[in-house]
């Protein structure tokens, strides 16, 4: 079962402090959302209001269209993957997985059998009789998931789950949380701090900032195209040119910076209505970076010095001190197979479609 | 030097357990009594004794009575305490530090206030004193002591155990009775188990509130008083047996189940 979530104007205070500040957001059923940002910026505050634990101070939260603002979690078509796993320590995985449906009413033979078929799914086949003690983190992590699933939600509300897995099993389980989100079709929504963990799941990513959204939308867009500064630089590594409209002629926008006059189509702002005189910032990603030096129609950014540099295996990741702003460091990552020893003069270009024009007046 | 320490300290052991178990020995030891008065010399061991106890009507009811009254009121004082835990832990309810301290306040009352103060209470409301009022009188002892214990045993990570039961559809009754209390169970055992040997051997509250129908310390008492025998002794060691049982069923059953998981 899916259901689409609609969030209108949440606004949620604990005492004088602003959680959430006028939210609206939209996540198509059978989605797998996530909602991305650093701790305190509202996003477990958000999940608690979509599962029913904490009702908005202000606006309505619906679910597959019915208004569920004021619905207690236990009547709600949601449930919930909390970060501790929070299983019945008492009870034996089958019991776990099949309390939902005990709540339900269902016969014991009959939910016996379904949590036996959702153990399957998560890999846990012929563990029923453990209990919760018996199992390693990864595993309990599977039962939790087993366990909120039983009773086919629409949506299934994930608190930063994979948050005490260590780097391998993070990764393999989030592999498995795509396969079973896309085999169960429910809407998952997650959160998380972690951006790579997004990008690995997500279809859509939602980044909020102090209580409010940045950006949203696919991994992709939201990592090439993103929205606000605050996005740029939580979806990884950015560099960014301070710098002013001087002209806006047609398709194209002259912008004035340290680096001389740049100009960039129009399509690169991500607001419509520039203007002359408009304080801007020019964003561009590490991988961006063109120093073999060859592209007929480029930025010239001028010489540059590497002053660091460290092999990652697909790249080498430098930071580049640049001759004509001698306060300005940028990152780059270079190509495996260039050479990128520290001292080194390279000239940095960069492809005008691959630079994004954001409004400076926001952090 | 050292060697001198070492005896010291060896005496000061052997006083110590001498002064606390000397007593309790004693009295086994003429429990054993051949003769019919429990002063030495010992000429035993005898059973008669205890064949008397078991014979002796009274004593026997007043046994059965004394259970009767720490089972039922220890049962009582674990739900009352449980459930005082549970609302003051999760729920924000009005000057909360003053209701716990208010709930504990027993603890630190001497026996003989809480037992007057009870007398006096029923008395004015009419109520006879019974086993009743007994078992009324040893669940106001113990309410306390099981809120104390199950109240410290009620952490934060049980809450989000808690609201994942709730979130599963369960209402709040069936959270605090197949999660809670589950989850609480060493705890609430070890309360039900110390209150049933508190309320085992209660005399002061047991003796104003009785009537007819006594325990057995009250029956105990009235032996007593006329002079001491043997009898007395069997019945001692009957009590202090019980007790010991069921120290040793709470350390075996719920503090090493506990200390396992």
């Amino acid at each position: 079962m899916t259901a689409d979530v609609e969030v209108r104007g949440v606004t949620h205070r604990f005492g004088a402090f602003a959680a959430l500040t006028d939210v609206s957001l939209t996540i198509g059923a059978g989605k797998f959302a996530v909602l991305l940002g650093p701790s305190g910026c509202g996003k477990t505050t958000l999940l608690s209001i979509l599962g029913g634990f904490l009702t908005p101070s202000e606006g309505a939260v619906l679910i597959g269209g019915r208004d569920v603002t004021h619905v207690p979690a236990a009547r709600r078509p949601t449930t919930t993957m909390f970060q501790d796993y929070a299983l019945f320590p008492h009870m034996t995985l089958d019991a776990n997985v099949g309390f939902g449906l005990r709540m339900r009413g269902m016969a014991r033979a009959e939910r016996d059998a379904r949590a036996a078929d959702m153990l399957r799914l998560v890999g846990l086949t012929g563990a029923a009789d453990k209990k919760p003690h018996e199992l390693s983190g990864g595993q309990r992590q599977r039962v939790a998931l087993a366990r909120a699933l039983a009773v086919e939600p629409d949506v299934l509300l994930l608190d930063e789950p994979l948050g005490a897995l260590d780097l391998k099993l993070r990764r393999q389980m989030q592999d498995e949380l795509k396969r079973i989100q896309q085999r169960v079709g429910t809407t998952f929504v997650h959160v998380t701090h972690d951006q790579e963990e997004a990008m690995a799941i997500a279809d859509e990513i939602v980044v909020m900032n102090a209580g409010e959204i940045q950006d949203a939308g696919p991994p992709a867009a939201v990592y090439l195209r993103p929205g606000t500064l605050f996005a740029a630089a939580f979806m990884g590594e950015a560099n960014f040119i301070a710098g002013v409209v001087s002209a806006v002629d047609g398709g194209a926008v002259t912008i004035a910076s340290p680096f001389g006059d740049m100009t960039l189509p129009v399509g690169a702002a991500v607001r419509d209505g520039l203007g002359p005189g408009d304080a801007v910032k020019l964003c561009f990603r590490p991988e961006h970076v063109r120093a073999d030096g060859d592209l007929a129609v480029a930025i010239d950014l001028g010489p540059a010095r590497i002053e660091a540099s460290a092999f990652f295996g697909t790249h080498h990741r430098c930071h580049l001190a640049m001759a004509r702003t001698p306060d300005a460091r940028f990152v780059a990552h270079l190509a495996q197979a260039a050479d990128a020893h520290v001292g080194r003069e390279i000239e940095l270009r960069l492809d005008p479609g691959d630079v994004v024009i954001l409004p400076a007046d926001e952090v | 030097m050292r060697r001198v320490v070492g005896w010291a300290g060896a005496g000061y052991a052997a006083a110590l357990y001498g002064f606390i178990f000397l007593p309790v020995a004693v009295l086994c030891l003429f429990s054993f009594q051949g003769g019919r008065f429990p002063i030495p010399p010992f000429n035993g061991p005898s059973l008669k004794w205890y064949g008397e106890v078991l014979g002796d009507g009274k004593l026997v009811e007043a046994l059965a009575h004394s259970l009767l009254v720490a089972l039922a009121s220890s049962a009582v004082a674990c739900v009352l305490g449980f459930v005082a835990a549970y609302g003051l832990a999760r729920h924000r309810l009005p000057a909360s530090g003053l209701q716990r301290a208010l709930i504990a306040a027993p603890l630190t009352v001497s026996y003989l206030i809480i037992g007057l103060g009870l007398l006096i209470t029923f008395n004015a409301i009419g109520v006879p004193r019974s086993l009743l009022t007994v078992g009324i009188g040893h669940a106001v002892i113990n309410t306390p002591l099981c809120f104390a214990i199950i109240y410290s045993q009620m952490g934060a990570h049980q809450v989000n155990i808690e609201r994942a039961a709730r979130d599963l559809g369960a209402n709040d009754a069936q959270v605090m009775w197949l999660v809670t209390a589950p989850m609480l169970g060493p705890a609430i055992m070890a309360s039900y188990f110390l209150s049933v040997t508190f309320s085992w051997d209660e005399f002061i509250i047991a003796f104003l509130l009785s009537r007819f129908d006594v325990t057995l310390p009250v029956e105990i008492w009235s032996l007593l008083r006329s002079g001491l025998n043997p009898k007395t002794n069997a019945v001692g060691s009957i009590v202090f047996l019980v007790s010991i049982v069921l120290v040793l069923v709470l350390e075996l059953t719920v503090f090493r189940k506990a200390r396992r998981t």
